[in-house]
């Protein structure tokens, strides 16, 4: 792991104990045990996700939907920033959820090698990947409709901060479970088939004003970039990644994956090159 | 212009806690709810609190807050007792409180208090089958006098005798003293409403003689009255105690 990527590996690190602290603090709080310094906020308020299932409501009514907070609408356009200017960073850089699966991914590879990953046909694969458009769909009308967050009874990621709080709903354990099973054959499969905000944020990646860019002049058709992926994107065959599924996580890069300097990089203009910042 | 990782894991902290500090900044970073429930947006009561709304998380100070229904009022009529801060009491510790009546088919929980603050403010609310009343609370809507037939008999089906209720969740449930204490039960405490004491033989003029005004509602408790007014609760506790009819 060389020194630029570490940093995204720290940043997750940090968001993960930051937010379980305090999800873990605000069921210790509600038993009178709490601590005072850190913050008790429920794993709700920590969501930029409840922020856009409340939206409707928010305009009609002028309330949240149960337990969403303004902290969630915050979150909600603070992500949205970030994902204008560089796509779902809140995926590959921030998201809890996303980054166990990636370490759990990581135990994965060493048992699989180069098949893990590789397991579902690209044919059948692309158009899978548009399932959690509809989870999307479905969970915005059902919260609408009922004004309560239906989805929280299968949220894993709800789950995985619940675990030890009586909060747990039995569906997102569950959800969880297979989450974190099917890790060790695929990459992020949430992320990938089913999580309503990815698909939400990975629309950002047609329009973010910093792109993956790949320079067809320097590249010396290695792959690599391909091969790392974690979203089985084929950044070898176009010049700018506009797939829905990208996750800004740079490890296609010329910082990591791409041998030759400057070819793949987060640009704005054509090309890999361009002057860094 | 090109942006390398590092660049990137430094503007997303940035951003992240830039917003957040910024929107602490100007109060807006709230990780709570302030507890404001939605509004009747049609009819009648249009603009005003809709009880419907009222949720587990709400305390029974939440409620007194938002709907001026007196904390110490709820906790007499939910059977709430030996607890130090009955403001602090969240709805939804009901339905732990009286699980036992599960066993029955029966439910005292969040969709009760909705239920018992509509009725006790005459405003209109859905009367969900599913949800029962405490005895002590059905007594006070009847008291209350506002009922229509239709809630009267709704309020007679859903109610719980408190001396029906099985299982360990006793402890924080105040339930009616037998009959052969009641006469000893005639002592003003937090708990204690206008209505008792006019029941123990005050009558409503001595009452307002001695709290210096109108009594607001039966069904408020000396207590609140006096937190309301900033009036001492314990003189006029002792004062009220010397008048009981024993
Ligand atoms: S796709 Fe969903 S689970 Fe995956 S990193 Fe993004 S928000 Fe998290
Ligand atoms: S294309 Fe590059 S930045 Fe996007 S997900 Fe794949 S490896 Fe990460």
């Amino acid at each position: 792991m060389n020194d630029k990527i570490r940093l995204r590996y720290i940043i997750q690190v940090l968001f993960f104990v930051m937010v379980g602290a305090i999800t873990l603090n605000h069921s210790l709080a509600e038993t009178g045990a709490g601590i005072s310094w850190l913050s008790n906020a429920s794993i709700h308020a920590l969501c930029p996700f409840g922020g856009v299932v409340s939206v409707y409501q928010y305009f009609v009514s002028g309330t949240y939907v149960q337990k969403i907070h303004e902290s969630s609408f915050i979150l909600m356009w603070i992500a949205f920033v970030l994902a204008v200017g560089f796509g779902p960073v809140i995926c590959g850089w921030v998201c809890p959820l996303g980054s166990v699966q990636e370490w759990v991914a990581g135990i994965g590879r060493r048992i699989f090698k180069h098949k893990h990953n590789n397991f579902i046909p690209y044919k059948y694969d692309r158009f899978l990947r548009y399932i959690r458009y509809f989870i999307l769909i479905w969970v915005i009308y059902m919260v609408a409709v009922t004004s309560k967050l239906v989805f929280a009874d299968i949220d894993p990621y709800a789950a995985m901060f619940h675990l030890f709080s009586d909060e747990l709903a039995a569906g997102g354990l569950i959800v969880l479970a297979i989450t974190l099973a099917t890790s060790l054959l695929v990459e992020r499969p949430w992320c990938k088939y089913a999580c309503p905000y990815g698909a939400l944020l990975g629309i950002s990646n047609i329009f973010r004003v910093f792109k993956i860019r790949r320079n067809n002049e320097t590249c010396i058709n290695c792959n690599r970039c391909t091969d790392i992926c974690p979203m089985n994107i084929e950044v070898d065959q176009g010049e700018v990644i506009r797939d829905h599924q990208c996750i800004s996580c740079l490890k296609c890069s010329s910082e990591e994956a791409c041998p030759v300097q400057k070819t793949v990089g987060f640009t704005i203009g054509r090309g890999g090159t361009g002057d860094a910042c | 212009m090109r942006v390398k990782s590092n660049a990137l894991g430094l503007i997303v902290l940035v951003v992240i806690f830039g917003g957040i500090a910024a929107s602490s900044l100007f109060n807006m970073w709230n990780t709570s709810s302030e507890k404001i429930p939605a509004r009747y947006q049609t009819g009648e009561f249009e603009g005003q609190f809709d009880p419907s709304d009222i949720r587990g998380s709400y305390t029974f100070g939440d409620i007194n807050n938002v709907f001026a229904v007196p904390a110490d009022t709820l906790a007499m009529a939910f059977g709430v007792s030996n607890i130090d801060d009955i403001d602090s009491f969240q709805v939804k510790n009901l339905e732990s409180l009286y699980a036992g009546l599960k066993e029955q088919g029966k439910e005292i929980g969040a969709g009760s208090v909705r239920v018992f603050t509509g009725l006790y403010l005459g405003l209109p609310v859905n009367l969900d089958e599913e949800y029962f009343l405490p005895k002590p609370a059905a007594d006070i809507l009847v008291e209350k006098g506002n009922l229509t037939q239709e809630q009267l008999g709704y309020v007679n089906i859903h109610v719980v005798d408190m001396d029906n209720i099985p299982g360990e969740q006793g402890s924080l449930i105040e339930k009616p003293p037998a009959d052969e204490n009641t006469q000893d039960e005639r002592v003003v405490k937090g708990t204690t409403t206008f209505h008792e004491l006019i029941s123990w033989g005050v009558s409503e003029q001595q009452v307002e003689e001695i709290i210096g005004g109108k009594i607001p509602a039966p069904g408020m408790t000396v207590r609140e009255y006096c937190q309301n007014n900033g009036i001492s609760f314990s003189s006029i506790k002792e004062i009220l105690n010397s008048l009981i009819k024993k």
